[in-house]
């Protein structure tokens, strides 16, 4: 496994540094050799007692502390396996079953090899103790009781004869008494004293020995209460004595109470016999009496040590479980992270066997798939940059752009052809362009015009007219192949035009030159004509004859009328075409109506209502220019009227942007095939009139940045227009 | 972090567990007198241990095991507020063991050596519990600081588990009947 090398420095390098030393192969490592040296050193506990003794405690210890570290490992792992065995993590029922394995293969020969050791300890310990043993044991023992005691009494019987003649014996002599006694008796010492401790006098065979040996305390009790003290005791240089302390009957009542005290070596031999004896019966006995406790404590080493190679194997199985599963359980992992999308996740390796091979692939085949998804991704984000430049561009076309399939399901439509068509093309997609007929009726001519052309394999180009919303539309469409889209056969892109301003500004140009060169051509001969015509009249009228200067009188009336006439259609034609720059100022529109409906005031056949807003602010215009407008619209209303007289009600209504005039009479209103042309020049239904007048109305608004509308409402027509407040 | 802490503190009760401490004491040995007294500058002492030995401890000897006494015996210099401290400690061990061949008890001082029998398990803990003018230490040792500071003896008798065999041990440390001490005895040091 790789691991990240932890800074033992700072505390938590440190704790994953114990960690790590915790979980990996180390200790148990130690723990085995630790087995191991306690193993050894209980193998030695028969050969070598007291060394055994030494090591034992500090090898109990050692064992329990890897006893309780070995618990707490492996509780630790098998807590943790517990754990992934609940919540089903990938690998962990492996885990369980390889530990179980293991266990049952390690726990089986240890359970019997234990059974077996104990029975055989118990057995070898047993082999020990021999009945027979025990009995010549007590016997010698017994024997040498027996011989002691004889000595023993023979001692007592003559230190207490001998005790009496030192009853007698005065102060003076006791002493050398003593000293002869001690001889005859063959006694190391012999001390005459009383038993308060004071001593009388006293005789050594050691005579470097001043100081005498006197009889403890347990011994004086005994002689307090009469009792002859004689017993054998053995020597601090292993060799025994008897030792007899007889109470000397006191000469006088008043005379405090005595005691002699004897001590008597054993001769060496026998007392090296006696000796040899006693340990050996000490040393049996000892141990028979310690058999139990000796079993317990080989039952308790062996338990021990079987505890700790149980535990140990334990361990190792968990952990070599773990390390076996490990690189299942990464794979596991993997492979689940990788369905659930989590791409080019690289699983540690572990050692160079087929697992690592495996994992060693999975780890290839997940970097070749996040790389692959990267590439895709990127190819995918190009697609998309190169899209949102394509809606940009197609966004701020003021072309409409569609684009149908192979089966003219419409797929595409850009902003302005929403606009351009005068609907809200979003309901529409996805489903074939024929119907777009059915939402909105108005664009049969645009669809037929489709209709005809989807099928066309080469680039199309066609003039549609429309009539939307009451305004005649004329679309200029061009439509060709798209490149085959897959499944859906070969579309078409069709991109339209409203032309209609276009084609209006051409047909205003055109109307322009044409009044400019009707003006000019016409107007010069108009005068020589007129003058002619008076001169004739002047000077032939009174010459000629009544009839024919009746006659006369009104050809030339005619011609002067004519010509009239002409040089005023002429100088409509001029004014028509003849833009003089406009002179903007601040002008108060309702003022200015005003003053214009004044000049109509004596008028009988037009009765004009002004309903005008108050207060309304002053607009950027060239008053000239729009009293110019307000005559011809009232003239215009005039000459359509049918029979007098007229109602006509202007209406002054305002916005902060802008201000709207409204123009409304109760005439016969515009014949309808007008309704599309009716600002043109010369589109007039009038007996009388250039035909010029609404054009001129249209020009002049224009020129003021304004919108101009003619419709009919209920009785009469009516034009609004719209001015704004700024030009 | 807490870990490392558990384990530390299962190992210290482990330890505590182990001690030879056989602290738990006992009533079978009781101090019954004891006393100190001033003679040529030095202290002595005098005292008196009642010993009785459990059944399990008179088998073993009986058995041939050799049971060893120890008297600790501890001098302290008392402090106000503080924890008194630890001014002289003096140990006596004796070894108690029987003498099969003439049926007695030995006693030997094993800080002298010197070795004496007893007929009776009686009379051998009562020798080993009377002591009489038992020097302690020279006054002079005492008198270095303060003359005002108080001393305190503190004498305690128990046996030694330590030094039985290594089987019985291993018992001895979890048995009741093996765990013989008396608490510890204190009383001030008077001249």
């Amino acid at each position: 496994m790789v691991r990240m090398a932890a800074d033992p420095l700072n505390p938590d390098g440190l704790r994953a540094t114990l960690r790590e030393l915790a979980s990996g192969p180390l200790p148990v490592v130690l723990l085995f050799l630790l087995l191991l040296a306690s193993l050894t050193l209980l193998g030695q506990v028969n050969q070598n007692t007291e060394r055994f003794e030494q090591i034992f405690y500090p090898l109990l210890i050692i064992n329990l502390i890897a006893l309780l570290l070995l618990i707490t490992l492996l509780l630790r792992q098998l807590v943790h396996l517990y754990r992934q065995y609940r919540d089903r993590v990938a690998g962990s029922r492996l885990t369980v079953r390889l530990l179980l394995l293991f266990t049952v293969l390690s726990l089986v020969p240890a359970a019997l090899v234990y059974t077996y050791a104990l029975q055989f300890l118990g057995r070898g310990i047993d082999s020990w103790f021999d009945l027979r043993v025990e009995e010549a044991l007590d016997n010698a023992l017994a024997m040498g009781r027996l011989s002691l005691d004889q000595r023993r009494r023979t001692l007592l019987r003559q230190t207490q004869a001998l005790s009496e003649e030192l009853r007698s014996t005065p102060q003076g002599l006791l002493a050398l008494e003593l000293s002869e006694l001690r001889q005859r008796l063959g006694a190391d010492e012999i001390t005459l004293m009383g038993l308060d401790g004071r001593v009388d006098a006293s005789s050594s065979e050691d005579i470097t020995d001043i100081v005498p040996t006197l009889p403890n305390t347990g011994i004086l009790r005994q002689l307090r209460q009469g009792h002859p003290y004689a017993e054998v005791e053995p020597r601090d240089d292993n060799g025994l004595i008897i030792r007899i302390a007889v109470p000397v009957p006191p000469n006088t009542p008043s005379e405090p109470p005595r005691l002699l005290h004897l001590m008597v070596s054993v001769d060496h031999r026998s007392s090296a016999m006696a000796a040899s004896i006693q340990d050996a019966f000490t040393q049996y006995r000892r141990l028979l009496f310690m058999r139990e406790p000796l079993k317990y404590s080989f039952i308790l080493s062996l338990s021990l040590v079987l505890l700790l190679s149980l535990l140990a194997s334990l361990w190792a199985a968990v952990y070599a479980a773990r390390r076996l599963a490990a690189p299942i359980t990464d794979l596991a992992e993997g492979t689940r992270a990788m369905a659930a999308g989590d791409y080019g996740r690289q699983l540690p390796l572990p050692a160079k066997d087929e697992l690592g091979m495996l994992v060693r692939s999975f780890n290839e085949m997940s970097h070749r798939i996040a790389r692959s998804r990267d590439e895709a991704e990127q190819s995918q984000r190009e697609v998309e940059t190169q899209r949102a430049y394509l809606e940009a561009v197609l966004g701020h076309l003021s072309s409409g752009v569609l684009t149908v399939d192979g089966d003219g399901v419409l797929r595409t439509a850009n902003p302005a052809a929403a606009l351009v068509l005068g609907m809200d093309l979003g309901p529409c997609m996805g489903k074939p362009i024929v119907t777009l007929e059915d939402c909105q009726h108005e664009l049969h001519a645009f669809i037929d015009t489709l209709r005809e052309h989807l099928d066309d394999t080469r680039e199309w180009r066609s003039e549609v007219e429309l009539f939307v919303s009451g305004r005649r539309q004329v679309l200029l469409c061009r439509g060709s192949r798209l490149p085959s889209v897959e499944g859906t056969g070969n579309g078409q892109i069709i991109v339209f035009d409203d032309v209609t301003a276009l084609i209006q500004a051409q047909r205003d140009a055109a109307w322009g030159e044409v009044a400019r060169r009707l003006a000019h051509e016409i107007k010069n001969p108009l005068t020589p004509i007129q003058l002619s015509a008076e001169r004739l009249r002047h000077k032939i009228l009174r010459r000629i004859p009544e009839e024919d200067a009746g006659i006369l009188d009104r050809a030339t009336h005619t011609i002067i009328q004519q010509v009239e006439t002409m040089k005023e259609m002429v100088k409509a034609f001029s004014d028509y075409a003849h833009t003089p720059p406009v002179v903007l100022r601040e002008v108060k529109l309702a003022a200015l109506v005003r003053e214009v409906a004044e000049l109509y005031r004596g008028n009988h056949e037009l009765k004009l209502r002004l309903e005008l807003e108050r207060g309304l602010p002053p607009l950027e215009a060239d008053p000239g220019r729009l009293r110019q407008l307000l005559h011809n619209l009232i003239k215009n209303a005039q000459e359509a009227m049918e029979r007098p007289p007229l109602t006509l009600q202007i209406r002054l209504t305002g916005n902060p942007e802008s201000q709207e005039l409204t123009l409304e009479d109760d005439g016969p209103g515009f014949p309808d095939q007008l309704a599309a042309t009716l600002f043109e020049p010369y589109v007039t239904t009038k007996p009388k009139g250039t035909g010029l007048g609404l054009a001129i109305v249209k020009k002049i608004v224009e020129e003021h940045g304004g919108i101009i509308r003619a419709e009919n409402h209920g009785g009469g027509a009516r034009i609004t227009l719209r001015l704004p407040l700024h030009h | 972090m807490r870990g490392l802490l558990t384990r530390g503190l299962a190992l210290l009760g482990l330890l505590l567990l182990l001690a030879p401490a056989a602290v738990q004491a006992n009533d079978r040995f009781t101090v019954t007198h004891a006393e100190t007294h001033l003679k040529g500058g030095v202290y002595l002492l005098d005292a008196q241990i009642a010993m009785e030995f459990s059944r399990d401890a008179v088998e073993a000897l009986n058995n041939g095991v050799p049971l060893t006494l120890m008297l600790d015996i501890r001098i302290d210099r008392l402090r106000n507020w503080w924890l008194d401290a630890e001014q002289a400690v003096l140990e006596q061990r004796y070894q108690l063991t029987y003498y099969a061949l003439s049926d007695q008890y030995l006693v030997r001082n094993l800080n002298t050596g010197n070795v004496y029998s007893y007929p009776s398990l009686e009379s051998a803990a009562d020798a080993i519990g009377s002591l009489s003018d038992f020097p302690l230490l020279d006054s002079k040792l005492l008198q270095d600081g303060d003359s005002e500071e108080q001393f305190e003896v503190l004498l305690r008798m128990r046996l030694d588990l330590e030094a039985l065999p290594l089987p019985l041990r291993v018992m001895a440390y979890v048995q009741k009947a093996w765990r013989l001490s008396s608490e510890w005895s204190a009383w001030p040091l008077t001249p």
